[in-house]
């Protein structure tokens, strides 16, 4: 990876600090997440050791739940060496365990689904519905992970972003299925922004660009990253490649995409692109309510 | 199923592309219909699995106590390994349902289609994967411009889906708009006749806004305005959830404005002592310039949005009002 002044395509964060775009970077993504405090940001309610212990329960459940029936199998055949019902008691037992497990999974994933289909006009209800599932044990983790980001993203809908920061963290250390790396790097990007700490959002958007993230967590990162390239004032790398990031902005939702257009319109306008901060203006407004006021953030 | 050649990127450069035709759509479509039944593995795990039990049984009766003891055990870590097995196939079968998904989203239909051609036969027995895969291959139909085979695929799409349900207006408002374009506008009357009554109460709803556009998109192609009035300023706000694709919207809205024009024309040249009432507000000069000056408004926040060769492609005529110089800003 070459320094930026060598390579013009070079593409880094700058660096919220020094506000110039960050060189070879000397520490892993790990390492700079790892360098944010434990439980970095205390709320009432939810925290990251709470995420923690809740899916370290579950797995420790699960091992319980294997050892005790490999014990009861054991203490069948020995009770009985030369029945039937020892043979039929080891896969019946495994059968059985594995049925209650999935039958509570299936219910908890649908739960988790509706949720995430009411919470756009009942935010309480579907916090509800959350809370069902995460009070149901033992679930498989892919199950319970996915809950939690949901979770997550309902805090950070109602402006709890201290709440969703703690969640994502949480989940973020304790790695497993569901929800991938780059989704949840990208969360609490987003989180850590929208409670005012650039710093916390600049490691989080830089973990980001190391991982291999879908389209809409791109998408999800174009939105964060212009966001964040505005509240630190850097204006000219807002309106780097604006046309790129405009086609691809034009994929978010309508008024979120308006909201970046118009923070790429300002971007122009400071960098002497005339012509073209009015053109993205004129596609902000034409996309969304949030397009007709260009906010800079800083 | 193989992809058909002209419908493979790599072929692009060979022979122009096309898109498939309708047999050949209706081929494929055949070949990933569910099939009645059990799932092909359900067929081969109960067998199994009683065959199991039979000989443990058999083994248990002959004395072979311990034999017996371990098939069982067997079994279940059989078991254990084709559910881990399926699992991962299923997860590398819907990561690739997702690329062809973003390829659509990223407006690539031709990659996305052949995409889609590709999964499609293995998706019979995965209902959300199935949704899925017709659904990106509408949509890239409907970006190829093959309007008839796209209406075909979302015929499909409806049939499988549970009726009436939010995801189901959506489909049937786009599946009208692409009627539009088949030039089949009695059904597109029937089916916004059947989907108004169904439209969410309230403002900036998608469901809403895709009407709307519908609704534009047939008076541009009948040439019939029921509301001029309609066609003003308010019509960027109940478009507006549609996002780029408003830009369909305001080319409607820029040719119903420039064929009203020159309807008026014809009529004050017809009668030229007639004065003609103020359709939209005060009256500032002759209207049909009035009408114009909008109609250019409305094609200029399209071109904001939206590159012209799409637009042209779903309403023709506003390529014949760029021709005679209607939709043409004076200012250059």
């Amino acid at each position: 990876m070459s320094a930026p002044e060598s390579n013009p395509d070079h593409n880094h964060l700058p660096d919220p600090q020094s506000g110039r775009a960050e060189a070879e970077p000397e520490v892993s993504p790990e390492e700079l997440l790892a360098s944010i405090p434990a439980d970095p940001w205390p709320c009432g309610g939810v925290s990251a050791r709470g995420v923690r212990s809740s899916l370290w329960i579950d797995q420790a459940m699960f091992q319980a739940a294997g050892l005790a029936i490999v014990a009861g199998a054991l203490g069948l055949v020995a009770a009985f060496p030369q029945s039937w019902l020892a043979v039929a008691a080891i896969p019946g037992l495994v059968i059985a365990a594995w049925f209650v497990v999935n039958t509570l999974s299936s219910r908890a994933a649908r739960r988790v689904a509706l949720s995430a289909g009411i919470e756009d006009h009942d935010l309480i209800a579907a916090e509800r519905e959350l809370a069902g599932v995460l009070a149901t044990r033992p679930l498989v983790a892919w199950v319970r992970r996915r809950a939690f980001e949901r979770l997550a993203r309902l805090r950070l809908k109602r402006g709890q972003a201290e709440d969703a920061s703690q969640i994502v963290w949480g989940l973020l250390q304790r790695q497993g299925p569901g929800p991938r790396r780059p989704t949840l790097l990208m969360l609490l990007a987003e989180a850590r922004l929208r409670a005012g700490d650039v710093l916390g959002a600049y490691r989080a958007l830089w973990a980001v660009e190391q991982e291999q993230a879908s389209l809409s967590d791109r998408l999800r990162c174009l939105a964060v990253t212009v966001r964040y390239e505005a509240a630190i004032g850097r204006w000219d790398r807002v309106a780097r490649d604006a046309r790129a990031r405009a086609s691809m902005a034009e994929l978010l939702s309508p008024d979120e995409a308006a909201s970046v257009h118009a923070l790429l319109a300002e971007g122009a306008r400071r960098t002497g692109a005339d012509d073209l901060a009015r053109w993205l203006g004129a596609r902000a407004e034409l996309l969304g309510a949030g397009g007709r006021q260009a906010e800079p953030a800083s | 199923m193989s992809v058909p050649d002209a419908l493979a990127e790599s072929s692009a450069g060979a022979e122009p592309y096309r898109p498939p035709t309708t047999d050949e759509l209706e081929r494929l479509l055949a070949k990933g219909r569910p099939t009645a039944g059990a799932p092909p593995w359900l067929r081969v795990v109960v067998p199994a699995a009683v065959g199991l039990v039979v000989l443990s049984l058999v083994l248990s009766v002959m004395g072979a106590h311990d034999v017996a003891a371990l098939l069982p055990l067997l079994g279940v870590v059989a078991a254990v390994l084709a559910v881990r097995w399926r699992a991962r196939r299923e997860r590398n079968a819907s990561e690739a349902v997702h690329r062809a998904h973003e390829l659509s989203a990223m407006r690539r239909p031709k990659q996305a289609l052949a995409e889609a051609w590709r999964l499609w036969p293995a998706s019979s027995q995965a209902p959300m994967r199935r949704r899925q895969l017709l659904a990106v291959m509408a949509q890239s139909l409907e970006e190829l411009g093959a309007w008839e085979q796209a209406v075909r695929v979302f015929d499909e799409l409806l049939d499988s889906l549970p009726q009436p349900s939010p995801p189901e207006l959506m489909l049937r408002l786009r599946r009208a708009a692409v009627l539009v374009s088949c030039e089949r506008l009695t059904d597109v009357d029937d089916e916004l006749r059947a989907t108004r009554p169904r439209l969410p109460v309230g403002q900036r709803h998608l469901a809403s806004a895709m009407f709307r556009l519908t609704e534009l998109l047939r008076d541009a192609a009948t040439g019939h305005i029921d509301r001029l009035e309609s066609l003003g300023d308010p019509l960027m706000d109940e478009l507006r959830p549609l996002g780029v694709d408003a830009a369909l919207g305001y080319t409607a809205a820029a040719v119903c404005l420039a064929r009203e024009a020159q309807a008026r024309d014809t009529r004050a040249q017809a009668q030229p002592v007639r004065r003609v009432g103020a359709a939209l507000g005060d009256d500032a000069g002759p209207e049909p310039e009035r009408l114009r000056a909008l109609a250019r408004d409305w094609w200029r926040r399209a071109l904001a949005l939206s590159p012209a060769g799409p637009l042209l492609a779903r309403t023709p005529e506003a390529g014949r009002w760029l021709e005679d110089g209607t939709l043409k800003d004076p200012a250059g």
